[in-house]
């Protein structure tokens, strides 16, 4: 390999056919004389523009079609005019340097173009010079082997899992879920899809040590809560965001849940009668009742205290890690708004009343029941609270930008489509050019990982296969696509 | 305007073209046939100055249209260096006078001419009833003639027209490039302009072993010189060209097998790069960059011409 150019951060390298290089791989280019080396990263590989290609191919071309014949080269010139042909240009993004075997980000020197010996740098030669408190094992890469980051980079983080789908998301984010759980954090997921579900059992249904430190919840089912644990301000935010009260009727209710406060009576019962008795306005009473009936209905609400949830009793059994899995297939929209506002505000409260030292939340699809006004809530003030999110997707605009360029760690799978990959290309810490090179060709189950968890090195990872059953998997009506998938 | 003579200018009328009648174009009918074509082509290159000579390569094509198919052999790149002082008995072996005091352009001429007959020769011998076409034309000086003379004869032994085409000609007839002669001719023809070219060069040494026609070879086509076997009759160099536009494709009026072989022996700039690179590694040749002297010399002034303002 041979320098040819450098511009700003950019660098373009002449690469011969016998030396194997792929984008996303990463080159040391090391200057002899100066003793230091530049970590570039190759974002694609293109012809190179050797002068007369095309005066060559279109005689190859008319050779190939219509001519038959032998060609006498006692030099062998031919073999060196195909190295020519197939030789490639490396489009490449210094990423920083190597100085004194310590990664550098001094990148203001340019090293020798005839004297820099360039070689492919294995990727796990970076990830093994970063500081890894809580080692864990991602996935490989495509030339070395087991690529091992530090798990807590993704403490205190706020992470996005995204790709179009069948591109290998969900399993990426049960392997940190149940990573995290191992390591003894308190992990909850919004599970839309009913695919955490089984994180416990292996593919052929046996129960892993995992299954103990795995509870799933269905809203209304086995998830309930009382209204004492909610609170007015969580009920009144569910009444006014997600079943639409007007305010007239929320100031009627908040009056009537003190009353029962006061009396020590708050029950859904109680509500129910003291809302029906209530001296009020026909209107507001009508709607009040009837968002009370939507809500009873639900079952999610639950005088009994045997069979409510106590999230904080939850955690505080399992200090060892224990994951919350929410299962909202086949819930209504609605249903699910109303259990991520109970959910996050119990959560809120555990974590500012220190009574949870912190917790991963793992949102799929979030979209689907997160109101806007909690996008930023989750990505400034619970942050700091403790409730570090990781949102998983497969719609990007789905997700603002402003939540983009707060992100500590972005997984890339694969996105075709030039919209998409024009969303994620937001992504601050990584240029677009890098984002548009790389994603679009990425296979399934491979990655491109930005953020604090590589260092800000980007890598380009095949996640690791998990033991447990994933479930989330494309159903195929066509059995034999399964192995095209 | 009709096959060969003039019968009665009366009945045609006459177009007078310079001395050219209309009445002495002949017609070319497009005449499907078996007779296999065959075309060679060679170039060279100069790759680079040596300390003591000049770094060249050789490359020649064959190209045969035989049943509808186009076979091709090709020779090269050869690569060799033409030394500094030139040695006189190299000279003489490629049949110059060391008088000429030759110098590299004409001594890689010859050298391309070398392989040129070969590759001719070695055509014309190992074909029969074959349409033998080659790049340029049939004259030659007397001290050079006796290679083509043979090649010519082998030709008519086994029955091979060798017809020569040129691109770019000298020859001018009445102050115009005959060429010009055909320039508001439409469809296939053929003039015949042999007596009036060989008036203008009666006292010269070049011999010319070709008769010499102004041919268009297709519709709407460029018209070329077209150098014929001088043994060959008109009637039969007629045939012969009625064959090879009714055998070959003559798209644009240059024959396809013709056009193969200037394409398989032509060096691109990847060819250049890639010998460049070779003699590098084997023969230890190092590149350097050229000085450009006269930029050296007055800077920005001065050198509009080597970049072509």
């Amino acid at each position: 390999m041979k320098i040819l150019r450098k511009e700003g951060d950019g660098i373009q390298l002449l690469c011969f056919p016998e030396e194997d290089v792929e984008k996303g791989d990463y080159l040391l280019i090391k200057d002899a004389s100066k003793e230091r080396a530049l970590i570039a990263q190759i974002i694609d590989v293109q012809y190179a523009n050797i002068p007369g290609i095309l005066e060559d191919l279109l005689r190859d071309g008319i050779s190939e079609s219509s001519l038959t014949g032998e060609d006498v080269d006692p030099f062998k010139v031919s073999s060196q005019i195909e190295v020519l042909k197939d030789t490639r240009l490396l489009v490449g993004k210094i990423r920083g340097a190597l100085q004194n075997g310590q990664l550098s980000c001094d990148v203001s020197w340019l090293p020798s173009r005839i004297h820099s010996i360039i070689q492919v740098m294995p990727q796990t030669t970076l990830t093994e010079m970063l500081p890894a408190k809580h080692s864990f094992q991602l996935g490989f890469s495509r030339r070395s082997g087991m690529i091992t980051t530090d798990l807590s980079a993704i403490d205190g983080r706020l992470n996005i899992i995204t790709g179009r789908k069948g591109t290998g998301k969900s399993h990426l984010s049960k392997l940190l879920v149940t990573t995290l759980v191992e390591a003894g954090a308190p992990v909850v997921v919004l599970d839309v899809n009913g695919e955490y579900v089984n994180l416990g059992l292996t593919q052929d249904g046996r129960h892993l040590q995992l299954s103990s430190k795995i509870l799933s919840l269905v809203p209304g089912l086995n998830l309930k809560f009382s209204l004492s644990e909610v609170g007015l301000g969580t009920f009144l935010g569910i009444l006014l965001h997600a079943l639409s009260l007007p305010d007239n009727s929320a100031r009627v209710f908040a009056r009537i849940w003190r009353q029962l406060e006061r009396e020590n009576s708050l029950t859904m019962k109680a509500l129910g009668k003291a809302i029906a008795d209530f001296e009020c306005h026909e209107s507001i009473k009508d709607a009040l009742l009837a968002r009370f009936n939507t809500l009873d209905d639900s079952g999610i609400f639950a005088d009994n205290p045997k069979i409510t949830v106590d999230v904080e009793n939850v955690f505080g059994h399992h200090a060892a890690g224990y994951a919350l899995i929410i299962n909202m297939k086949n819930q209504h929209s609605m249903m699910r708004r109303i259990t991520v506002e109970l959910l996050i505000s119990k959560l809120t409260e555990l974590l500012s009343s220190h009574r949870l030292r912190g917790l991963f939340l793992f949102a799929e699809e979030a979209h689907l029941y997160l109101r806007e006004t909690y996008w930023d809530d989750i990505v400034t003030r619970m942050r700091h609270l403790g409730l570090f999110a990781t949102f998983i997707t497969n719609q990007p605009e789905t997700i603002e930008s402003g939540i983009y360029r707060q992100a500590d760690n972005v997984f890339l799978f694969n996105f075709s489509n030039e919209h998409d990959l024009e969303i994620v290309s937001r992504v601050a810490k990584l240029d677009a050019e890098t984002i548009r090179f790389i994603v679009r060709d990425l296979p399934p189950q491979r990655c491109l990982v930005i953020g604090d968890l590589v260092g800000n090195f980007p890598l380009v990872v095949n996640v690791r296969s998990l033991e447990v059953q994933t479930l989330g998997a494309t159903r195929y009506f066509f059995q034999d696509q399964l192995s095209v998938a | 305007m009709h096959r060969f003579q003039s019968t009665d200018d009366s009945e045609y009328g006459s177009l007078e073209l310079g001395a050219i009648h209309e009445n002495e174009m002949i017609a070319l009918t497009p005449m499907p046939s078996s007779r296999s074509v065959a075309a060679i082509d060679t170039s060279t290159i100069r790759l680079g100055e040596l300390e003591d000579g000049v770094l060249c390569a050789l490359r020649g094509a064959a190209v045969i249209l035989e049943r509808n198919q186009y076979k091709f052999m090709r020779y090269g790149p050869l690569l060799f260096s033409l030394g500094n002082p030139l040695n006189v008995d190299e000279i003489a072996g490629l049949g110059i006078s060391v008088f000429t005091s030759p110098n590299v352009d004409l001594l890689l001429r010859r050298v391309r001419s070398s392989l040129e007959r070969w590759l001719q020769l070695s055509v014309c011998r190992s074909l029969s009833n074959a349409l033998v076409l080659l790049d340029g034309s049939l004259i030659a000086v007397p001290e050079s003639s006796g290679e083509m003379r043979n090649i010519l004869a082998i030709a008519r032994r086994s029955n091979n027209l060798v017809i020569a085409i040129s691109k770019n000609t000298q020859l001018r007839l009445h102050g115009k490039p005959i060429t010009v002669l055909l320039k508001q001719k439409e469809e296939p023809c053929l003039l015949n302009v042999d007596e009036q070219i060989r008036n203008q060069f009666a006292s010269s040494p070049i011999e010319f072993l070709g008769r010499v026609f102004v041919g268009k070879l297709a519709t709407f086509a460029f018209p070329f010189r077209l150098d014929i076997d001088r043994g060959a009759s008109v009637e039969d160099s007629v045939d012969g060209l009625e064959q090879l536009t009714g055998t070959d494709i003559v798209d644009q009026g240059y024959p396809e097998t013709l056009r193969l072989a200037h394409i398989l022996s032509t060096f691109t700039a990847g060819d250049v790069l890639a010998i460049q690179s070779l003699a590098q590694m084997r023969f230890g040749v190092q590149l350097m960059p050229k000085v450009a002297l006269r930029r050296s010399l007055f800077g920005p002034f001065g050198t509009g011409w080597e970049s072509g303002r």
